[in-house]
């Protein structure tokens, strides 16, 4: 065996792979061979070892994973068989055609019956989807009886506090799992950015300038103790830190309508 | 709509893989969202390789897992999840490149710094990590996905061939044609 086809040997052989007798007997015999092959194998270990930036979106996207439903989408992988999918375009087809056969008898009938009767049902309103702050508050029986932005601020901070930043303050049960304390983390910015922020934009220069240094500084304590807790707490460290980012984005907003006044 | 379950099982910590898509089958979110941390870093650092741009691997790993956790009830739980998650990010990927036709960004010259080790040695090892990446670079895309995917993800050529669509010869023909290339296109770059 000559060193071309002992390289080219070596390139086709996996790690967990035995050497071929006659490949051994040529390393033995050959520095350069058994150089190359030293290579590959450094080669080889080198390259998860080379880096890449680091996602950026991570935690956020499994925050926002756990906080909004996915509305489930028929997609086709194409992992299913020839014979599968070729079945499965008959059907979409048999289906296709069934549902234009189906609209166009509607149709007939509908001009048909026009003729006969004019009445037509009012459309059923659609109903949108909740977000988990909506939720949450459709369980605080005050929120449902609050109308002004004030009284709305009021209990989104009695809330937001008693969900988020206490926890944090009193580092109460830290044996959370980390996926809950991402879901503590999408409730939390929903309820500063889409709660608390924007019934505050909404309230007068007086009541701003009483309400929002208590939760400023509410908001402050919180971002500190999360990035401090998250130093102890290594394994939590990503959902802390996406607290506490949030909390300081909450706490920037306030400042600007604070100064506004 | 799929409902929202929020488990209150902590032990979803320790729960292995199968246990978790079990539940996530269910309409279990805080168990996928487990199985989502667990490869994602992966899955990204596989298609910025492909791509070579953080932005668009990041796109196409968050919409790999919204369209795995979509049809998740297609998965069945004797197979190999990795291959079928990679499988979605690879069609991702085809379909994304197909219909943008986008040019791919070159590896950056400089690759993000690594850990520590004296400044002389760890210089040279970035280097050596600059011209490694540079030079997988050069492989063609076909031959590059295997090729990470048997190297980094040290998946099997069954696996790979499940992932790309091939047959597992093919697939190990790839990863082979790959090394060669690789060696050549190194071999060049000390020569010149």
């Amino acid at each position: 065996m000559n060193c071309e086809e002992t390289q080219s040997c070596l390139l086709e052989i996996e790690k967990t792979d035995p050497i071929p007798q006659e490949i051994e007997e040529h390393l033995h015999e050959c520095e350069d061979c058994t150089s190359f092959q030293n290579r590959w194998r450094t080669i080889e270990q080198q390259i998860p070892t080379i880096p890449v930036p680091a996602p950026q979106r991570k935690n956020a996207f499994v925050a926002e994973f756990l906080s909004q439903p996915v509305t489930p989408a028929i997609i086709s992988f194409g992992s299913t068989s020839e014979k599968g999918q070729r079945k499965e375009r008959a059907i979409r087809k048999i289906a296709f055609a069934l549902a234009v056969a189906s609209a166009l008898l509607i149709c007939a009938v509908g001009w048909w019956l026009s003729d006969l009767w004019t009445y037509t049902p009012a459309p059923k309103p659609q109903i949108a989807e909740k977000t988990i702050l909506e939720k949450h508050l459709e369980k605080v029986p005050a929120w449902k009886k609050a109308k002004e932005p004030e009284e709305k601020f009021l209990i989104l901070v009695a809330e937001t506090k008693k969900e988020v930043m206490d926890p944090i303050r009193q580092k109460i049960s830290w044996e959370d799992s980390r996926q809950a304390l991402f879901h503590k983390a999408a409730l939390f910015e929903q309820m500063v950015q889409d709660g608390i922020i924007k019934e505050a934009e909404q309230m007068t220069s007086e009541q701003r300038r009483l309400q929002l240094p208590g939760v400023i500084k509410d908001l402050e304590e919180t971002e500190s103790r999360s990035r401090s807790t998250a130093v102890e707490h290594p394994e939590l460290k990503e959902p802390l830190h996406l607290i506490a980012d949030i909390a300081l984005k909450g706490k920037k907003r306030l400042e600007q309508l604070q100064n506004e006044v | 709509m799929v409902p929202v379950v929020i488990s209150d099982d902590v032990n979803l910590e320790q729960a292995s893989e199968a246990t978790l898509l079990r539940r996530a089958q269910g309409g279990d979110r805080t168990a996928f969202a487990h199985v989502i941390e667990s490869y994602y870093d992966r899955l990204y650092r596989w298609l910025y390789h492909l791509t070579h741009d953080s932005h668009l691997a990041e796109d196409l790993v968050q919409e790999t897992f919204l369209k795995a956790f979509a049809n998740l009830q297609r998965f069945q739980p004797d197979t190999n999840f990795r291959a079928w998650l990679f499988r979605i990010a690879h069609n991702n990927w085809i379909n994304q490149h197909r219909a943008t036709k986008r040019c791919r960004e070159p590896f950056p010259d400089d690759v993000p710094q690594t850990n520590s080790e004296e400044p002389i040695d760890q210089l040279l090892h970035q280097e050596n990590l600059e011209r490694l990446a540079q030079a997988i670079d050069q492989l063609p895309e076909d031959f590059r996905g295997a090729f990470l995917l048997r190297v980094d993800e040290e998946l099997s050529f069954r696996q790979i061939g499940q992932i790309l669509g091939l047959t597992e010869e093919t697939a190990r023909w790839r990863v082979f044609k790959a090394r060669k290339q690789l060696i050549q296109i190194l071999n060049d770059r000390e020569e010149t």
